[in-house]
């Protein structure tokens, strides 16, 4: 297992264009990491330091060319952060399954394309971590949203399967499920919504992108060496609510 | 009459359940993806929206309607050696297929006050083994279908749960054959053997007016399985 204070992490992590994985990337390059972000497009969002690759999580091939590159340029994975997501707000009586397919695509079955690109590799050289991102939407439901709060909770017993599936190998796998975060996915949804979500935080705001990197740092650290197959709920209480 | 559709009427859960809500003179239209309806069931592609909207007109309006999800199908290998086309298979019958199902018998699910809508599922998902990772996922999946469907409807009278099943209960033949090795060869000595009929008497407590109050919920049958 490496360690902390051996050659920096080589780490990956999706959706880096958006406010979790950016700044999830920008504390992981901030602890020394190596960090490639992959993403649809770059987006001034990207932090300076990471190297960005275009990425589509739902395409096995994108996958493949991703972690082949990060292979040939340093020979290892270290670790993956699967925060590339997308929501849709409609209830099940107007869902299109189009529209299902669509989030199902990016939130769960990339989740699973990230997780079988890097996982052989992090089994040869016999560690690795993997963080991937689902929701306090994948535990308990608002209105509407079905499609996402379906593939939130999904990838949490997804990760489960996984953790079970790769800790022969001392390979980590765990969960964040962030509550309502002040993002551009947030910001897209109506400020009296918003309001309403926060007013009901214990801990009395809504989270900034700062709070899940901070969790994604200690669940890609030593520090959680012997954490795998956990789902850490990052929000203010709320869901205890 | 009230009248029940059972999704995922091939298993062996969706058989026994269909036999025995028969004998009690409950309406029951058992329905099945065409890739594995087996004989006296109605095969369709369980994710085609004209195709549910069709078998919903045949529906007696004579009283309560209830959807029954028995959600089984298994995908072949692990996290790594599974397939896009193999994920495809799986999601498509264990979460596109209930998702188009509950959307288009909405309004007989709403239309009359005690409804249920029911998702039968391994308890694996919420504790968990090494294979199966897609099973696994559309048991997540589906409790958060079954929490969606029970806080938005139910203004309307709709109630609706999942019940996650033992996997060491053969309700579901295609994770029992699938996978010889995934389970233990015996299960714990404290877990209670769970057969089809201590699932059978649970979905009918929950289809019963007797379980007005119970909304949203995961209900294990399992023995005591998850408890460990």
């Amino acid at each position: 297992m490496r360690s902390d204070g051996d050659s920096p992490r080589i780490s990956i992590v999706t959706g880096v264009a958006g406010g979790i994985g950016a700044a999830a990337a920008d504390a992981l390059l901030a602890r020394g990491d190596i960090v490639y972000g992959g993403d649809l497009r770059p987006t001034d969002r990207i932090p300076a330091g990471v190297h960005y690759r275009a990425l589509d999580v739902t395409d096995e091939t994108s996958w493949a060319a991703l972690v082949s590159a990060v292979v040939s340029e340093h020979g290892r994975v270290d670790a993956l952060v699967n925060a590339a997501g997308i929501i849709r707000h409609t209830g099940i009586e107007a869902l299109p399954v189009a529209e299902w397919h669509a989030v199902t695509d990016v939130n769960q079955r990339g989740t699973w394309l990230g997780m079988r690109a890097v996982a052989p590799g992090m089994r040869l050289q016999g560690s690795g971590t993997i963080v991937n991102v689902s929701s306090g939407w994948g535990l308990t439901v608002g209105t509407a949203n079905v499609a996402y709060q379906m593939s939130k909770g999904a990838i949490i017993s997804l990760t489960r399967a996984a953790a079970m599936e790769l800790a022969p190998d001392r390979i980590r796998v765990n969960v964040l499920l962030p509550g309502w975060t002040d993002s551009p996915m947030t910001q897209a949804q109506p400020a009296d919504t918003n309001a309403a979500i926060v007013a009901a935080v214990p801990l009395g705001r809504g989270a900034v992108p700062g709070d899940h990197a901070a969790a994604v740092r200690y669940l890609t650290s030593d520090e959680s060496a012997y954490v795998t197959g956990a789902a850490l709920v990052v929000d203010g209480g709320a869901i205890v609510v | 009459m009230q009248s029940v559709v059972i999704l995922g009427a091939s298993c062996a859960l969706g058989r026994a359940l269909s036999e025995r809500l028969t004998r009690t003179g409950t309406h029951v239209i058992p329905v099945d993806d065409v890739s594995v309806a087996g004989e006296g069931i109605h095969a369709i592609d369980v994710t085609d929206e004209s195709a549910w909207t069709a078998l919903v007109e045949t529906i007696p309006e004579t009283g309560p309607v209830h959807l029954v999800v028995c959600a089984g199908a298994v995908d072949a290998g692990g996290l790594l050696d599974a397939t896009p086309d193999v994920w495809d298979r799986t999601v498509r019958r264990n979460q596109l297929g209930p998702v188009v199902a509950t959307k288009r018998m909405l309004p007989a699910l709403t239309h009359t006050r005690g409804s249920r809508a029911l998702y039968i599922r391994s308890a694996l998902g919420n504790s968990a083994l090494a294979g199966a990772p897609l099973l696994h996922a559309a048991g997540g999946a589906l409790s958060q279908l079954a929490r969606n469907v029970a806080v938005n409807h139910a203004d309307k009278g709709l109630r609706a749960n999942a019940v996650l099943v033992s996997p060491y209960c053969v309700a579901f033949e295609e994770l029992s054959l699938a996978m010889p090795d995934l389970l233990p060869e015996n299960p714990p000595p404290q877990s209670a053997p769970v057969g089809l009929d201590d699932v059978i008497e649970v979905i009918g407590f929950l289809l019963s007016p007797a379980s007005d109050g119970i909304n949203g919920a995961e209900i294990p049958v399992d023995g005591g399985y998850l408890a460990q």
